[in-house]
C-alpha cells in the first residue's frame, strides 16, 4: 500500500515537528539580545529658595549707610500737616495713596520723602546676562553697573539684588525671606521638578535634557528636618512644561542653554500667579542626595510688581520696606528687555539660590486621562 | 498641729508628746488605723485615705553600680541610682532578696514579676497562679472611689500590664494621657471642692439600663459550661462595679481640699518605645495620676514605665534595650553595660519625678505621699543573665505613718516575697502568709515598720 | 521496502498519538476520592466579640456613619490565634468601662436627628412621650440584629419597658430608645457569642451547633460580623440543616464584597498584625520609614493577601512569589521605586523583573516587622516565619544563655551572617538557631527597614540559606522553596479550620485536616474553596456535649 505524498510528508511534518517542540522545551530560552542603556535620568525637586544676595553680618560691607528706610519712617518723614490730613481722610498710614489706596498697591503713585538705599557693594551672586563687560547700554539692556561674582571669576548682573539687599526682610534672617523659605516646599503650587535626563556620566556628559516640570506632591521631612530623597514626584499635567532646554554636565556641575522665557507656578504669601524668567540661567551641582546651584535671569518688573504687591502687602512692616520708594528704584535699576520706544527696561537681572533633592518623577501612565484628572482631580 | 515628719510611732503618740509638741491628734489616729478602710485623719477632720499603688519598670539594675554599700539608713546612692538624691527619704531600697522557682524553669521576663505580684512561679508562659497582690487591697481600699483601681502603661502598649486576677482576666492599663485625662477630667468629673452639685441625670438612666442588663442576662446561665458560667460570674461582678460607680456619681463627692482639676489636656505623646515619648507619657500619666488621687477618684494604682522585657529606645541606636543588654559588651574600665545602664537610669530618672510628684502634692496638713504605699520593682537583678535573684525592689511613702522609709534593706538571701507580704499586711489585709512553694512566707519585713 | 516505509510512517503516527493522548490525559487526571473522617467536635463556646467584629456589625447593622471608636482590652492568644483566646477571656471592670462609653456614644448617634429617620422604620405618636408601639417595632428588629437571633418576649418586654421608662423620665421618646440601644449593647448577648445545640436529626447521640449558632459561626468567619437578616431568616427556616440551604447560603457569603473583611481579620489574627500597632524605626537610621510608613505597611500586606486570594483566585503558594501588589507614596520611598500616586492613595505595582522582590517575605510588611529598630533580625524573621505561616514552634532561648560570643559589629564581623556565626558554630545554639537563621539570613539584602541593600558596613551581603536543606540563594528561591514546602499550605488549613472554629486542634484532628489539605490542593489552593470546604464539612459545626450540659435544661429563652 503506497500512502499519498501529502500523508507522509504530513507525518514527517508531525515528527518533525514534535521533536522541535521536545528539543525547544529543553534548550534554554534565548533572550533578545539588546544593548544595554547607559543613559540615565536625574530627577530632582526643589526644595528651598533663597534670594541670591551677596551678605556680610549687619550688612557692614553692602549697606554702609544702614538699612533700608521703612514705610513708618518715610510716613513720619512727611510733613505733619500732610499727614494728619491722610490719616483724618484715610485712617492708617499704609493708606497714602491719592485716593487713600494702600501704598502697595500703588507704588508709582507716590513720591517718598527719604531717600533710596541701595546695595553699595561689588560682589554678588548672579549670571552674566547681558554679555558685556562694563555693563554698558545695548540695544536690549540698560546701562548698570555689574557685579563681581561671588562664586568665581567673572563679571554678572543682579541689579534686583542691589534694590533688595539692604531691606531688612529680605536678608536671611529677614521676615520676607523666612516666610519664603517656609512656604515655598510647603505648597504644590510651588512645586518644581527638575528632570535631566539622557545623563550618561554624572560627572561630566557633554549633552544633557533638562526640563522643568509643576510637581503636585507634598514635601514631607524626616525627623531632623531635613528633605526626604528618594520621594515620588508626579508631574502635574494640567500645567504646561516650564521650560525645556540643552545642558552640559563638567565636574558635576550642570549648565543650561538659557531658557528664553521661563514661566513658574507661583505662590507667595497666599497669592497665587507666576514668576515670568527671561534668558534663564541655571547651575546645579549635584551631589549624592540632592543638588545646590543657581537660578537667574531677568525677572519680568510687571509680573514681579503684581507679585509683590499681592504678596507683601501687609509686611511692609515686619519686612521694613517701603513700596514706592522700592518700586521707583526697581524702575530705575532695570536692565533688561529694553522697550524700543521708551528705553525704560521692562525686566531686572536677578538670582535664586536653589537647594534640591533626588527624587523620581513620575509621569501619569497611559492610562492617566487628564481631563478627568483636572476636573476632578483623580 | 501636726508635726510633719514621718517619725510617728504609736508609742510616741500614746505619750501625747513628739518631740516636744503637743500633738493635736492621738488617739483617733489610732482607732482609724484599726478600722476597716484604713484611712487617716487629717486636722480637717475630712479622712485622708491610704492609697496603694505598684511602680515597675524592666531589666533590673547593674549591681555594682547599682548596690549601695551601705545598709539602714543614710544609705550611699551609686551612679546608677545617683538620680533618687532627693527622694530617697521617701523611699525604702531593698536588695539581695531571692526569687526560688523550685523546679519550674526561670521563664525570662517572666517569672520574675509573675513572683513578686502574685507570690508565685508560673509554670508556662501563659500561666498566672494566682491574681496579683493588687487586687485585694483594692477590694479592701477601693471602696468609696469612682475607679476601683488605675492602671497605666507609659510603653502605650496595651498589654503591658501586671495587674491581673487571672491570665484571662488582666486588668487593661490606659495608654494614653489624652485618654486619661477624658476618663479623669473630662465630662464626667465632678470638682469635689466645688459649693454646688447637680447629679447628672444621665447618670440615672444609665445605672437602670445597667440593672435591667444584668437581670435580664441570668437566662443565659441555663445554657452554659461550668467555665462559661464563671466567666459570666466575673462579667456580672465587672457590671455591678460599674453600677456602684455610677452610684457613687450621683452623689455629692467628699471634700479633697488639694483636689485642682488641671486646666487642660496633655499634649499629644508620638506612639513608640523611644525613651523620649515613655518619658514624656509617663510623665504625663503621673500628673494626672496624682491629681487623680488628691481627687479622691482612686485609692489603688499601677504605673508601668517599661515592660519586663522593655524594647524601648534610645535615637540613634540600632537595637532594643532588651537586646543590649545581651549583647553589649563589658566596658573594660568601667566594669558595665554603658548603654543599658543609660536606659535603666532614663528609668529611674522617671522614678524620681514619679516620688517626686507625690511628694509635692499637699494633703491635708502634709503631703499625698505620706499617705501612699507604692510598691515598686523590676523583673531580675541582671538582665543579661537572666538572675532572679537580686531582683531590686523600693517601697515609696509613708503608709499613713506606718512605714519608716530612707532604709536600704539587704536580705540577705531571703524570700523577695516578704515585701509583698509586708506590703498587703501593711494595708490592712487580714492574711497571715503569702506566696506558694517557696515563696511562701508569713515574716514581715519588720525594720520597715513604724 | 514499500512495506517497510509504512511501518516506519504508522509507528511514527502512533507514537505521536501516543504522545499527545499522554499531554491530553494528564490534565484530566481523576482526582483522588476525598473522604471526611468522623470527628467528635469540641464543646460549645462562648466567645467574646472581637474589636473588629464588634465594629464591622454595628457598621452592618447601623450603617457606616455610625462610628464606633472603642478599643477592646488585648486578648490572649492561644494555639496561635486571638479568635481561640475570645473563648476563654474575662471581662474586667476596666474592659467593660470603654464597651459601656461605646454603647451610649452609638445609640446616641442611632436616635440623633441626622439619622433617626433613616433608622427608625416608626414615628412615636408623640416625640415627648414613651411610645411603646414604635419602640418594640424598632427593638425587636434591632435587637435580633444585635443577639444574632430573635428576642423571647420576656426578653422584648424588658427592653420595650426600659425605653419606656426611661423615656418616661427623660421626657423624649428617643432618649429613651437611645437607653434601650444601649441596654442591648451592653448585654453580654450581645458581647458574647454563645452557642447552643441541638441534636443531629440524622445521626443520634451527636450533636450540632442550633440554626442560630451555625448563622453567627459562619459569619463572623467569613465576614467578621454579625449575620445579616438574610442569614437569620435562613437560620430561622432551618436551611442550614440542609446541605442545599447551607451551601445557597455559604456561596452568598463567599461571593460578597463583605468576604474581604473575613479574610482580612483572620490573616490579621494568623500573622499577628497587631504588632504593628507598635512598629517604629530609629529616625536617624531609618529617615525614610515614617509612621505613615508603618501604617501603609501593613495595609500593603493585607491589600495583597486579600486582592490575591479573592479578587485574583491566585493560588495560596503564589502569595510568596507574587509580583503583584499596591503601592502608596509612603512605601514608593521605602521600596525606592516611582509610583504615580497622589499622597494617599494607592494604586496597583508590580515589581520588574529583575527587581529582587516577589511575595510576601520580600514586602516591607514582613522584613521591617520582624526587625529592630535599626538594623535586622534574621532570627526574628525565621522565627516569624516557622511560627505564623509555618505553623511550627521556635523554643525560647534559655536564660542562661551567654551572648558575650555574639558581640555588635567589629572589624571582623560586619554583616549579620558573621555576627551570627556563634550561633551556627555552638551547638548548643544550633539546635534550635538551625530553624531561624538558615531562613532569615536570606532576606539580608533587605535591611531593617526593609529597604534593599547590597553591603553592609561595606562588606558584601551572603544570602544563601536553606529551607529544611533545601538550599536556597536568594529572597526569590526562598519564596519558590516555600512555595512547594507542604508545611505552608497545611498550616494555612489548620489556621482556618482552628480560626473558623474558635478552639485549639488536638491530635484527633489529624485525620481531618488531612482531609482539607486534601480538598484544598485539589481546588488547586484557591483560598475561597478552602473556607468553602472547611465550613461545609460536616465536622464544622459538630458540637461535643457532656453530660453535665446535656443534664441542664439546656433551652435558653428564645427556643421555647
Amino acid at each position: 500500500m503506497k500512502l499519498p505524498c501529502g500523508a507522509w510528508a504530513g507525518s514527517t511534518f508531525l515528527l518533525v515537528s514534535i521533536s522541535a517542540l521536545v528539543v525547544g522545551c529543553t534548550t534554554t530560552e534565548v533572550s533578545q539580545v539588546r544593548p544595554a542603556s547607559t543613559e540615565k535620568i536625574i530627577g530632582l525637586v526643589w526644595t528651598l529658595e533663597r534670594p541670591g544676595h551677596w551678605e556680610t553680618p549687619n550688612a557692614l560691607v553692602e549697606c554702609p549707610d544702614g538699612l533700608q528706610h521703612t514705610e513708618k519712617d518715610n510716613y513720619y518723614a512727611m510733613e505733619k500737616s500732610v499727614r494728619e490730613d491722610l490719616g483724618n481722610k484715610f485712617g492708617h498710614r499704609w493708606f497714602r495713596g491719592p485716593n487713600g489706596e494702600n501704598s502697595s498697591a500703588v507704588p508709582w503713585a507716590i513720591k517718598d520723602v527719604l531717600p533710596f538705599k541701595e546695595v553699595q557693594s561689588e560682589v554678588s551672586f548672579g549670571f552674566d546676562l547681558d554679555g558685556t563687560q562694563d555693563g554698558r547700554q545695548t540695544p536690549l539692556t540698560c546701562g548698570h553697573q555689574k557685579f563681581r561674582d561671588a562664586a568665581g571669576d567673572g563679571l554678572v548682573d543682579n541689579q534686583l539684588y542691589r534694590v533688595m539687599g539692604c531691606t531688612k526682610g529680605w536678608r536671611s534672617t529677614g521676615a520676607a525671606a523666612g516666610y519664603r523659605m517656609m512656604e515655598f516646599p510647603h505648597y504644590p503650587q510651588n512645586r518644581i521638578l527638575i528632570e535631566i535626563s539622557k545623563v550618561n556620566d554624572e560627572m561630566n556628559d557633554d549633552l544633557v535634557e533638562v526640563v522643568f516640570y509643576k510637581g503636585m506632591d507634598p514635601l514631607p521631612k524626616t525627623a531632623d528636618g531635613q528633605f526626604l530623597p528618594g520621594l515620588s514626584q508626579r508631574v502635574d499635567t494640567r500645567n504646561p512644561v516650564i521650560a525645556r532646554t540643552s545642558g552640559s554636565i563638567a565636574e558635576g556641575v550642570l549648565s543650561i542653554e538659557p531658557v528664553d522665557l521661563a514661566t513658574f507656578p507661583y505662590r507667595w504669601n497666599t497669592r497665587t500667579g507666576t514668576r515670568d524668567w527671561y534668558d534663564m540661567h541655571f547651575t546645579l551641582k549635584l551631589t549624592d542626595d540632592g543638588a545646590v546651584g543657581l537660578l537667574g535671569g531677568y525677572q519680568d518688573l510687571e509680573n514681579y510688581w503684581l507679585m509683590y504687591r499681592r504678596g507683601l502687602a501687609v509686611s511692609v512692616d515686619n519686612s521694613a520696606w517701603s513700596p514706592p520708594s522700592m518700586y521707583a528704584a526697581t524702575v530705575r535699576l532695570a536692565d533688561g528687555h529694553r522697550d524700543p520706544v521708551t528705553g525704560q527696561c521692562t525686566a531686572i537681572s536677578s538670582a535664586l539660590k536653589v537647594e534640591a533633592v533626588r527624587a523620581f518623577i513620575v509621569h501619569p501612565p497611559e492610562s492617566f486621562n487628564a481631563a478627568q484628572f483636572a476636573l476632578r482631580g483623580y | 498641729m501636726i508635726i510633719k515628719t514621718k517619725k510617728f510611732t504609736r508609742r510616741r503618740v500614746l505619750r501625747g508628746m513628739l518631740e516636744g509638741s503637743a500633738v493635736a491628734v492621738t488617739l483617733p489616729f489610732l482607732d482609724v488605723f484599726l478600722n476597716d478602710e484604713g484611712s487617716a485623719l487629717a486636722a480637717t477632720g475630712s479622712p485622708l485615705p491610704l492609697r496603694f499603688g505598684t511602680w515597675f519598670w524592666g531589666l533590673g539594675m547593674n549591681p555594682k553600680i547599682f548596690v549601695p554599700r551601705n545598709i539602714g539608713m543614710d544609705f550611699d546612692l551609686p551612679e546608677e541610682i545617683a538620680v533618687l538624691k532627693d527622694v530617697k527619704k521617701h523611699l525604702n531600697l531593698f536588695t539581695n532578696f531571692r526569687i526560688p522557682t523550685d523546679n519550674k524553669p526561670n521563664l525570662c521576663h517572666y517569672s520574675g514579676w509573675v513572683a513578686l505580684r502574685s507570690g508565685a512561679t508560673p509554670s508556662g508562659r501563659r500561666d498566672l497562679p494566682n491574681e496579683s497582690l493588687d487586687m485585694p487591697i483594692a477590694n479592701a481600699i477601693g471602696g468609696g472611689t469612682p475607679f476601683r483601681m488605675l492602671n497605666f502603661a507609659a510603653t502605650g502598649n496595651p498589654r503591658d500590664s501586671y495587674s491581673f486576677r487571672s491570665a484571662d482576666a488582666i486588668n487593661p492599663p490606659e495608654i494614653s494621657a489624652i485618654e486619661v485625662y477624658q476618663k479623669l477630667f473630662g465630662q464626667e468629673f465632678h470638682d469635689p471642692n466645688s459649693s454646688s452639685f447637680t447629679p447628672d441625670a444621665a447618670m440615672k438612666l444609665r445605672k437602670s439600663v445597667l440593672s435591667g442588663v444584668l437581670e435580664d442576662s441570668k437566662s443565659m446561665y441555663k445554657t452554659l459550661g461550668v467555665n462559661d458560667k464563671a466567666r459570666l460570674d466575673q462579667h456580672y461582678t465587672a457590671l455591678r462595679e460599674l453600677e456602684g460607680r455610677l452610684e457613687l456619681q450621683m452623689q455629692k463627692p467628699p471634700p479633697a481640699l488639694s483636689c485642682l482639676k488641671p486646666s487642660k489636656s496633655p499634649e499629644e505623646i508620638q506612639v513608640g518605645l523611644d525613651s523620649r515619648s515613655v518619658e514624656a507619657r509617663h510623665k504625663a500619666m503621673t500628673d494626672l495620676l496624682v491629681m487623680a488621687l488628691a481627687c479622691k477618684q482612686t485609692n489603688v494604682f499601677n504605673m508601668l514605665y517599661s515592660n519586663s522585657a522593655s524594647s524601648l529606645t534610645r535615637e540613634g541606636l540600632p537595637d532594643v534595650h532588651h537586646n543590649i543588654t545581651h549583647e553589649e559588651l563589658i566596658d573594660e574600665v568601667l566594669g558595665i553595660q554603658v548603654q543599658s545602664s543609660w536606659f535603666l537610669r532614663e528609668a529611674f530618672k522617671s522614678f524620681a519625678y514619679f516620688v517626686d510628684a507625690l511628694a509635692r502634692q499637699p494633703e491635708g496638713d502634709g503631703f499625698l505621699i505620706d499617705n501612699v504605699l507604692v510598691y515598686a520593682h523590676s523583673d531580675n537583678e541582671s538582665a543579661k543573665t537572666h538572675v532572679l535573684d537580686g531582683t531590686p525592689m523600693f517601697t515609696v511613702g509613708g503608709a499613713g505613718g506606718r512605714l519608716n522609709t530612707g532604709l536600704h534593706i539587704d536580705g540577705k538571701g531571703d524570700v523577695a516575697t516578704r515585701l509583698g507580704y509586708t506590703v498587703q499586711r501593711v494595708m490592712g489585709l487580714p492574711i497571715d502568709n503569702w506566696g506558694s512553694g517557696s515563696l511562701r512566707t508569713s515574716r514581715e519585713i519588720s525594720e520597715i515598720l513604724a | 521496502m514499500k512495506f517497510a516505509l509504512f511501518t516506519l510512517r504508522l509507528t511514527i503516527l502512533i507514537i505521536a498519538a501516543m504522545v499527545y493522548s499522554s499531554a491530553i490525559a494528564s490534565t484530566t487526571t481523576e482526582r483522588p476520592h476525598n473522604e471526611e473522617p468522623e470527628v467528635s467536635g469540641a464543646s460549645p463556646s462562648m466567645r467574646l466579640l472581637s474589636q473588629s467584629q464588634y465594629k464591622n456589625s454595628i457598621a452592618a447593622i447601623f450603617g457606616p456613619q455610625i462610628s464606633s471608636n472603642v478599643r477592646f482590652s488585648p486578648v490572649q492568644r492561644i494555639g496561635g490565634l486571638e479568635a481561640i483566646g475570645a473563648r476563654s477571656i474575662i471581662v474586667t471592670i476596666g474592659a467593660l468601662e470603654p464597651l459601656e462609653n461605646s454603647a451610649r456614644m452609638i445609640s446616641a448617634q442611632i436616635v440623633s436627628e441626622a439619622n433617626r429617620d433613616l433608622l427608625i422604620p416608626c414615628q412615636p405618636s408623640a416625640a415627648i412621650k414613651r411610645d411603646d408601639n414604635c419602640a418594640k417595632i424598632f427593638l425587636s428588629r434591632a435587637g435580633r440584629l444585635l443577639f444574632r437571633r430573635h428576642l423571647s418576649d420576656v426578653e422584648l418586654k424588658n427592653v420595650v419597658n426600659v425605653a419606656g421608662a426611661s423615656a418616661e423620665q427623660a421626657g423624649d421618646f428617643y432618649d429613651g430608645l437611645s437607653q434601650a440601644l444601649a441596654y442591648l449593647l451592653i448585654s453580654p448577648k450581645f458581647l458574647y457569642i454563645q452557642e447552643n445545640f441541638e441534636a443531629d436529626p440524622e445521626q443520634p447521640n451527636y450533636w450540632h451547633l442550633d440554626g442560630y449558632s451555625k448563622a453567627s459561626r459562619l459569619s463572623f468567619f467569613l465576614w467578621d460580623a454579625a449575620p445579616d437578616s438574610r442569614l437569620l431568616d435562613a437560620a430561622e427556616r432551618g436551611d442550614l440543616s440542609t446541605q442545599e440551604g447551607l451551601h445557597r447560603e455559604v456561596k452568598r457569603l463567599l461571593a460578597s464584597p463583605r468576604l474581604e473583611q473575613g479574610v482580612r481579620a483572620f490573616f490579621e489574627d494568623m500573622l499577628i498584625v497587631e504588632a504593628f500597632d507598635l512598629l517604629t524605626k530609629d529616625p536617624i537610621i531609618y529617615p525614610a520609614f515614617t509612621s505613615q510608613a508603618v501604617t501603609d505597611a501593613r495595609e500593603q500586606m493585607l491589600m495583597t493577601i486579600s486582592d490575591h486570594l479573592i479578587a485574583r483566585e491566585g493560588d495560596y503558594r503564589d502569595l510568596f512569589v507574587t509580583r503583584n501588589t499596591f503601592m502608596s507614596r509612603a512605601l514608593a520611598v521605602v521600596y525606592r521605586v516611582p509610583a504615580h500616586v497622589g499622597p494617599v492613595d494607592w494604586v496597583p505595582f508590580e515589581f520588574s523583573e529583575n527587581d529582587h522582590r516577589g511575595g510576601l517575605l520580600t514586602l516591607v510588611g514582613f522584613l521591617a516587622r520582624y526587625s529592630h529598630p535599626g538594623r535586622t533580625s534574621p532570627t526574628n524573621r525565621g522565627r516569624g516565619l516557622r511560627e505564623t505561616l509555618l505553623c511550627q514552634h521556635v523554643p525560647d532561648p534559655p536564660p542562661n544563655v551567654n551572648f558575650e560570643l555574639f558581640e555588635n559589629s567589629t572589624a571582623e564581623r560586619k554583616t549579620a551572617r558573621q555576627r551570627l556565626e556563634a550561633h551556627s558554630s555552638n551547638p548548643i545554639c544550633a539546635g534550635c538557631h538551625r530553624l531561624t537563621d538558615p531562613l532569615g539570613l536570606v532576606l539580608e539584602k533587605f535591611d531593617g527597614a526593609g529597604q534593599y541593600r547590597e553591603t553592609e558596613n561595606d562588606a558584601p551581603i551572603d544570602t544563601s540559606g536553606s529551607v529544611n536543606r533545601v538550599p536556597v540563594s536568594d529572597a526569590i528561591e526562598l519564596g519558590e522553596t516555600l512555595h512547594d514546602d507542604p508545611a505552608l499550605t497545611s498550616c494555612l488549613v489548620s489556621r482556618v479550620y482552628s480560626y473558623g472554629t474558635g478552639r485549639e486542634l488536638s491530635n484527633d484532628d489529624g485525620h481531618l485536616l488531612d482531609y482539607f489539605d486534601r480538598e484544598f490542593e485539589n481546588s488547586d489552593y484557591r483560598f475561597v474553596d478552602l473556607l468553602e470546604s472547611t465550613v461545609t464539612s460536616d465536622a464544622f459545626f459538630k458540637v461535643e456535649v457532656d453530660d453535665d450540659l446535656l443534664a441542664m435544661e439546656n433551652r435558653n429563652d428564645y427556643q421555647d
